[in-house]
């Protein structure tokens, strides 16, 4: 089965990954009628080409790997299944019957040039509302957010950064 | 030889304790925060796995039900365990005790002073392709873990106490005062 993401080059300008996070997120969605969550950890590396995405359960271990680019987002799954969409919230609706805002999460968690203040709330970002409940000290980035939406269906998706790039651990 | 000695513990071990440091290496080799806890089994199915550093987390179950609870995100999350363990590590140390129902075993080596078995899901639909495991005095001492996406978890026990038994409600899940529920 072909692999999911390219092996990538690091001397390659394209490949070199330019911002990378990792954390833990919760989802609280609805299903059938009944109130449902589910819990994991996520790797999200980027690189001027594309983000991969891997997605894992709490105790570590590798269940869906996620290749997006501007064009498609592609999924392999830990069963060795291969999934294609246009967007990243076609392909986790497909594959979980909701979707995650993947596709605008970059911007959500902020970077340093722009960057969302504690507590307030980034409404209607394609139907999500955004609250930054935690930051990191310096520089002074999202942390926690707290993802929400109501229509189609509600769904909050939470999620805690342990690491990202771009608010390097201060050096003890 | 080990896999005796890993057959050994499993049939004779019907509970321990012990504390653990878990790294992940992603496929691109970078490794993670190494993180750490302890944990509690006891056969069939019931395990208590607290991560104590870099953040605290537990997962808990009671042999049918295995209940997570994250600090940080404030959330329970609640699944049937028989989904969740299968041909998972888990099962390895805590599942039940004929490991070869759910495992091909061979004999991987002698490395870093131990003896090491390696352990091939009979299952294609778990997320494991192999699961090394180091014995050391007839302990499971280390554990490495070769996901089908290319992630190896590689985790070291220590301190470990055989059959020192756990109170039942070692295994009884309950939520912290104002935790977001699911199911």
């Amino acid at each position: 089965c072909a692999s999911v993401a390219p092996v990538r080059d690091a001397n390659n300008i394209d490949d070199k990954v330019q911002f990378s996070m990792d954390g833990r997120f919760a989802v609280q969605y609805i299903e059938n009628g009944e109130d449902k969550s589910m819990t994991g950890k996520m790797l999200w590396e980027e690189t001027r080409r594309a983000t991969d995405i891997t997605l894992s359960t709490p105790l570590g271990n590798a269940i869906a790997g996620l290749h997006i680019t501007p064009n498609e987002a592609r999924i392999k799954t830990s069963d060795g299944h291969l999934f294609v969409e246009n967007t990243p919230e076609e392909l986790m609706y497909r594959l979980l019957g909701y979707e995650l805002p993947f596709s605008n999460l970059r911007s959500m968690v902020g970077s340093s040039q722009k960057s969302l203040a504690e507590h307030t709330v980034l409404e209607g970002i394609e139907g999500w509302d955004v609250k930054v409940t935690n930051r990191f000290p310096n520089p002074n980035l999202a942390k926690k957010l707290i993802i929400t939406r109501i229509k189609p269906t509600p769904l909050t998706f939470t999620l805690f950064i342990d690491e990202r790039s771009d608010a390097p651990e201060p050096t003890e | 030889t080990p896999i005796d000695d890993l057959q050994q513990f499993n049939s004779t071990t019907s509970s321990a304790s012990g504390s653990f440091t878990q790294k992940v290496i992603g496929k691109s080799g970078s490794a993670k925060k190494v993180s750490s806890g302890t944990f509690i089994f006891a056969r069939p199915g019931k395990f208590r796995w607290t991560y104590t550093a870099p953040y605290e987390q537990v997962l808990v179950s009671d042999g049918k039900t295995l209940s997570i609870f994250d600090k940080d995100l404030n959330q329970v999350t609640k699944r049937s365990l028989g989904s969740a363990i299968g041909s998972s590590p888990a099962a390895i140390l805590f599942g039940g005790k004929d490991l070869s129902a759910n495992f091909t075993l061979s004999d991987g080596g002698s490395a870093d002073g131990r003896a090491w078995v390696t352990a091939v899901p009979k299952s294609k639909s778990g997320n494991f392709t192999k699961v090394n495991i180091g014995m050391r005095n007839g302990l499971p001492d280390a554990m490495e873990l070769y996901d089908t996406l290319g992630q190896v978890t590689v985790l070291n026990f220590s301190g470990i106490s055989k059959n020192s038994g756990a109170p039942a409600s070692t295994f009884n899940f309950v939520a912290p005062a104002g935790a977001i529920q699911g199911k």
